[in-house]
């Protein structure tokens, strides 16, 4: 029930050993090179240009390519002869594990369109932004997850509302979370829940309902929650092939500037009341 | 102190919702006795030493010390210790990899059900620690 990458599904589904899985990884690591690796072999760039490149990278969201052109490290016609040599060794990890005869063909076919089918679960559904918001279908991920997590985890179901740019924080007796997303998306996500929905939540985790004066396990349960939707929203990224990581959940909501707002999105619900916030 | 009471687990888990979901879990089997409940991975560390448990289950994303940090203190103090990582982001290939690579025994993502945890729980510990030579 989360979004996951492909080995992950094989060794839950028993498909194959984690032996065998680290195994593949291994092979992916040895052959799949960094643009920027092979450009030291090639001896187009020395160690230290490449890492200069790498450590522009964590400030820029832009390419190893498009960051060595820019900085006059590389020619156009280099990156593209790179990025030739290095689709040419680059192996997937279904194809690794087959060189490892972790799995066949035919199995491995039919594991990989099982894996489609799962994953079609979390396909990012359109999410209306506020004119002019800056690269929103990178921003739509955790959006998107929120209702879809909500009817999968606790059978709610939400209707997505239009984002509106706001300045307006949560009213108090909604329960706020916040994570960190950071690398290449850096967004503040808020998911603030009312009680009875944060009741819910226990509920499912706990596996019973609480009990009256377990505040602090019910606002866990909502940092639980959170966990969860950015988990998923970060294994969405790395899918898209965005290299991000989150930080631990915190209570609360950030403290933004007047001069900065949220982009906010109610989320409908019968049971009681949804809303997200992103901050940047 | 409790004797023949099967795996002693360790569970490590900043959120207390999960852990008592994965104690509520473990109590409802014989096999299994909670010995203790680190919330970042700087306590587990000590728990760990003090405790030596049969199994540790543990967050990958926790404060002061994250599960990865945590598994390589563990690991280096025992290599044949086993580890579940249980997360939320088990579905980022990167960390997941990370974390089977640094010798997890698997990686359980949230949200979990009962009887996922156990199955796992059951494969790993049944493991024998001499058929698995290729664990560096």
């Amino acid at each position: 029930m989360s979004v996951k990458f492909f080995g992950q599904f094989l060794l839950e589904r028993g498909i194959v050993t984690r032996s065998h899985l680290v195994a593949a990884i291994r092979l992916q690591e040895s052959r799949n090179l960094r643009l920027g690796d092979y450009a030291v072999r090639r001896g187009y760039l020395t160690e230290p240009q490449a890492d200069q490149i790498n450590q522009a990278q964590l400030t820029a969201d832009k390419r190893f390519g498009e960051l060595a052109i820019e900085m006059g490290l590389l020619t156009p016609e280099q990156v593209d002869e790179l990025l030739i040599l290095q689709q040419n060794d680059y192996i997937l990890l279904g194809e690794a594990l087959i060189d490892q005869n972790a799995i066949e063909r035919s199995a491995l076919d039919r594991e990989l369109e099982a894996f489609k089918r799962d994953q079609t679960r979390y396909i990012i559904d359109e999410v209306v932004f506020p004119p002019g918001t800056k690269e929103p279908s990178l921003l739509a991920v955790p959006i998107d997850l929120t209702p879809k997590m909500l009817l999968r985890l606790l059978g709610i179901h939400g209707k997505l509302g239009a984002g509106e740019s706001e300045s307006r924080y949560p009213v108090e007796r909604l329960v706020s979370v916040t994570i960190s997303f950071t690398g290449s998306v850096k967004v503040d996500y808020t998911l603030s829940v009312s009680r009875d929905i944060a009741a819910s939540v226990t509920e499912k985790i706990m596996g019973e309902p609480p009990l009256p004066g377990d505040d602090d396990v019910v606002t866990d349960s909502v940092k639980e929650l959170a966990n969860i939707i950015c988990g998923n929203a970060a294994a969405k990224y790395a899918q898209l092939g965005r290299r991000v990581e989150i930080g631990p959940p915190s209570m609360g909501v950030p403290n933004i500037g007047p001069e900065k707002g949220f982009i906010f999105f109610p989320i409908h619900v019968a049971e009681g009341a949804v809303e997200v916030r992103l901050s940047q | 102190m409790k004797e023949d009471m099967g795996s002693r687990v360790l569970l490590v888990d900043d959120s207390l919702a999960v852990g008592r979901q994965l104690e509520r879990i473990l109590a409802e089997d014989a096999r299994y006795e909670v010995v203790g409940h680190a919330r970042n991975g700087a306590e587990a560390v000590k728990l760990f030493a003090a405790e030596r448990p049969d199994l540790i289950v543990m967050d990958i994303v926790m404060p002061v010390m994250d599960g990865l940090q945590a598994l390589r203190t563990i690991l280096g103090m025992e290599k044949t210790a086993k580890v579940v990582m249980i997360s939320s982001v088990g579905g980022v290939g990167e960390k997941a990899s990370e974390a089977l690579r640094m010798g997890a025994k698997a990686v359980v993502s949230k949200p979990f059900e009962g009887s996922e945890v156990l199955s796992t729980f059951e494969r790993i510990l049944a493991e024998d620690n001499s058929t698995r030579p290729e664990e560096a």
